[in-house]
């Protein structure tokens, strides 16, 4: 795996099956169960469609502390798999800037992931790579 | 060491970035937007807050610490204008 790797985008949705419902007809199918973060206070489902196995992360707000509570619904992120040396080359880029502290993400894994705000404001997630395709 | 940032007063600082934040704000008209008006009245949340944080930082050539990444200290344009103003000098010397 080269330093960074699209892993999937995320979607802000208010009525999670709705939406899973939504994007069964556009081919995608649950590929997680639905998780509780209970470190950023969402509900997780992750889809994937199935043939080139694009993936998408539909995110729900548990309550009040949400991490998205008060973010309108659609497109939230695109997060990218790295090494754990990229985050300093991507400071170095100045092109954004991390602004989230490093979260445990029980819907993968337990993997930690971080987020950061591109210049024109796109938002990334950074997600540390596989234990098993680490060096 | 001047890493980019640019010479202004603080007027044209306070300029800027209200123009930065027109692009944030909801039903808003940049010219009615009071320099100590809570920013989170007139909709700028903590998304499009950090949104308008990258945007000034490549546009006036600074880092911002992330201990003044909060609404409280940041929450007003008197309060952005004050520490821009204040980074962009610390940068020049």
């Amino acid at each position: 795996m080269g330093k960074m790797r699209e892993h999937h985008i995320g979607i802000v949705v208010r009525d999670m099956e709705e939406s899973r419902w939504v994007f069964s007809c556009l081919g995608y199918h649950p590929c997680t169960e639905v998780t509780e973060d209970i470190y950023q206070h969402n509900k997780i489902l992750f889809l994937e469609d199935g043939q080139d196995s694009n993936r998408i992360e539909l995110i729900e707000p548990l309550d009040e502390a949400s991490t998205v509570r008060n973010v309108r619904p659609g497109m939230h992120h695109i997060c990218y798999e790295v090494e754990d040396s990229f985050l300093d080359e991507f400071k170095a880029m100045k092109i954004g800037k991390i602004f989230s502290s490093i979260y445990i993400a029980p819907a993968l894994e337990g993997r930690k992931v971080m987020f950061a705000c591109l210049r024109g404001g796109m938002f990334v997630e950074f997600l540390e790579k596989e234990l098993d395709c680490r060096e | 060491m001047n890493d980019g940032a640019i010479v202004m007063g603080i007027d044209e600082v306070c300029a800027k970035i209200k123009n930065i934040l027109d692009m944030y704000l909801e039903n808003a008209d940049r010219e009615e937007l009071s320099g100590d008006a809570d920013l989170s009245d007139w909709g700028v949340d903590s998304i499009s807050f950090i949104q308008t944080i990258v945007d000034i930082e490549a546009q006036f050539g600074i880092e911002i610490p992330d201990e003044c990444l909060l609404m409280e200290k940041m929450g007003t344009v008197n309060k952005m204008t004050d520490i821009i103003y204040r980074l962009i000098n610390e940068n020049i010397a």
